[in-house]
């Protein structure tokens, strides 16, 4: 029994060994705890409020089970979130391209400034209910917000910054110790736990209170919290409902899947030979070309549009869907073909249909998520 | 070390029993003439054209349908409920689960059915292919809302029942694109829009076995292939892809698509 004990200590550490590996490389700095911290009392769990419509109609939520949300650990996170100290040289945060006000995008600009200016790769994505996602960028990369959190840091097009300088950083700063302290009691402050309270912050900012919220919600007898859709804009829904017409919604579902978005990766079919996408990361060849099939939600303050922000309207989304996806393009979704067959990839949408179609795309705007105040510093 | 391994697979044991039990949805309330000794069902779903198992997303088209006309398959995600096994006694059993799986995540092809089933002979298991018109209502079902399993109001609305999705060779030799989609039949005529439910409840042919002191589990085995044959051949240079608004194309596939499965003991 004790060589059985002894055997069990010994497969414990080195699989705490192997953890501490897959870490970045911020283990040569000493953990700092906060010393007079009431830890007992700390982290008050925190129970996120979710629009009624999404309680019955969306998946269940990805919360890590080694980081839950607390109150402190989001408020941490928020502070992380504006930190421009997370950059090489303290001039970029996370919300210099994802701006609260753009639905945490980078409004206007194909490929976000790096640390020194430099133009990145892919358009920075809007971060909105990430919470119900599994998944993250447009090429699948990371498989969890805290994951995610780890890549714009040490990117070369992006912050440029070596996480060990950064714990360096955040470790000097006596405030930060004390919020550390309380979110994270008995724990360092290094890539873990810095991107912990990214994630957790970033597992708040959930968006359902759009006119088609309101429409929609309302038919299954939920109070409108605003506006409801106009008749022009139900009738862009029809638009994009209507597989006959621009049948939308074999990627970004419909009424009854409140995030438009079904999290899956497809090739649309804008380039005859497409960037690699999925495949970077799954190195089969049969991904090549898929992206991440992304929310429309708050597309109002999202352009430019696709992962590369070629289009910087919904009227030329809205066109190229029409007669612009390239049906020899490389592992081309098969969803690209239903409005006119095998044979054919272009649909004749009316004027009205066209303009139609973009005010209920533009009806899928929160207002109240581009304005809440709590997701500002 | 034996030790250590032994608690260790008491543990993986207690961990799959629980969740296991975890995905019992089972609200088991017809307490009327319970049965006992009763033994658990487990379904397993296996997907053929004729003889091959379907490997998803190949180069080349590996697949042959009646016709001759080759084919591969890129998607397959279909659902089934209404699962009933019929006791030579006369009393039927129905599962309470549906059915959703998805060829490209082998944890959708094997479940542990919500109901012990008591001992003895069965003379065969029929389901319902999709939805009937009891279950087939817009919206209710949230896991197929966030897989986009719905299908189209201006169609008839529901769900769909069926994606089954590939590349084919034509006529004129050219790769093409087919998306069987399956649903809810609309029908335009002279007397205006109707909408007609398309699932289908059949008995599978040899299904009968028997529960004895252990607990039993049933494969199923799709051919996919009898999609197209059997008794219409389906042409894909006629219906490729865009035929969810097609009302012979769906109601083919309902002709067509009452011999998919076959079942065994395993």
């Amino acid at each position: 029994m004790r060589r059985d004990t002894s055997l069990i200590i010994v497969f414990i550490v080195f699989s705490s060994m192997l953890t501490l590996v897959a870490c970045v490389d911020d283990d040569p700095i000493k953990p700092v705890h906060c010393e007079n911290c009431p830890s007992e009392n700390y982290p008050t769990p925190y129970s996120l409020k979710l629009p009624p419509l999404f309680a019955s109609q969306t998946a269940p939520l990805n919360i890590p089970a080694d980081n839950p949300l607390t109150v402190e650990g989001i408020a941490l996170g928020k502070k992380l979130f504006f930190e421009k100290r997370l950059s090489i040289n303290n001039t970029i945060s996370c919300a210099s391209c994802h701006q609260p006000e753009n639905s945490f995008n980078d409004r206007g600009k194909s490929f976000s400034l790096g640390a020194i200016g430099q133009p990145g790769h892919i358009n920075a994505m809007p971060l909105v209910n990430l919470i119900y996602a599994d998944r993250f960028n447009w090429d699948g990369s990371a498989n969890s917000l805290e994951e995610q959190a780890l890549i714009p840091v040490a990117h070369p097009l992006e912050m440029m910054e070596k996480w060990v300088d950064v714990a360096i950083k955040i470790q000097a700063d006596p405030v930060y110790v004390l919020e550390f302290g309380k979110a994270f009691p008995n724990e360092s402050i290094d890539s873990t736990t810095i991107t912990k309270a990214l994630a957790q912050f970033e597992r708040t900012l959930v968006s359902g209170n759009s006119p088609a919220d309101n429409y929609f919600g309302a038919e299954v007898g939920i109070v409108p919290q605003g506006r409801v859709l106009t008749v022009e804009e139900i009738r862009g829904f029809e638009v994009f409902d209507d597989p006959d017409r621009g049948d939308c919604g074999h990627c970004h579902g419909g009424q009854y899947n409140p995030n438009w978005t079904d999290y899956t990766f497809r090739n649309n079919g804008l380039d005859l030979n497409p960037d690699s996408g999925l495949a970077k990361v799954t190195k089969q060849p049969f991904d090549v070309g898929k992206f991440k099939v992304p929310s429309l939600r708050n597309l109002k303050y999202t352009a430019p549009y696709m992962h590369d922000g070629r289009f910087n309207t919904l009227e030329e989304v809205v066109q190229f869907y029409m007669d612009g996806v390239e049906p020899n393009s490389t592992n081309i979704s098969v969803d690209m073909f239903h409005r006119t067959g095998a044979n054919g990839h272009t649909i004749a949408l009316t004027l009205q249909e066209k303009s139609d179609l973009v005010a209920f795309l533009k009806a899928l705007t929160d207002e109240e998520f581009v304005t809440n105040p709590n997701f500002r510093p | 070390m034996k030790t250590f391994f032994k608690t260790m697979f008491i543990t993986a044991t207690i961990g799959l029993a629980v969740s296991l039990n975890a995905c019992d949805t089972d609200d088991d309330d017809d307490n009327t003439t319970p049965v006992f000794p009763s033994q658990s069902v487990g379904i397993n779903f296996m997907h053929l054209s004729g003889a091959d198992t379907i490997e998803l997303n190949t180069s080349n088209r590996p697949y042959t349908n009646a016709l001759g006309q080759q084919y591969n398959v890129t998607k397959l995600r279909y659902l089934i409920s209404n699962v009933t096994l019929h006791q030579v006694n006369g009393v039927d059993i129905e599962l309470d689960e549906y059915f959703f799986v998805d060829i490209s995540k082998p944890e959708t092809f094997s479940f542990t059915g919500s109901r012990m089933i008591p001992q003895g002979t069965y003379s065969g298991i029929s389901y319902t292919f999709g939805f009937d018109e009891n279950d087939n209502t817009d919206g209710i079902y949230t896991d197929l809302n966030v897989a986009n399993w719905n299908w189209p109001s201006p169609i008839g609305g529901g769900y769909h029942f069926m994606q089954l999705e590939g590349r084919y060779i034509d006529s004129n030799s050219a790769d093409q694109f087919f998306a069987t989609h399956m649903g809810t039949a609309r029908k335009i005529d002279s007397t205006g829009t109707t909408f007609e439910a398309n699932h289908f409840t059949v008995m599978i042919p040899n299904s009968g076995f028997v529960v004895g002191n252990s607990n039993i589990e049933l494969e199923f085995t799709m051919n996919i292939n009898e999609w197209y044959t059997n008794p219409v051949n389906w042409d894909f240079n006629v219906y490729g892809a865009g035929i969810m608004p097609n009302y012979n194309a769906q109601k083919l596939l309902n002709t067509n698509g009452k011999d998919i499965f076959t079942v065994r003991m395993k």
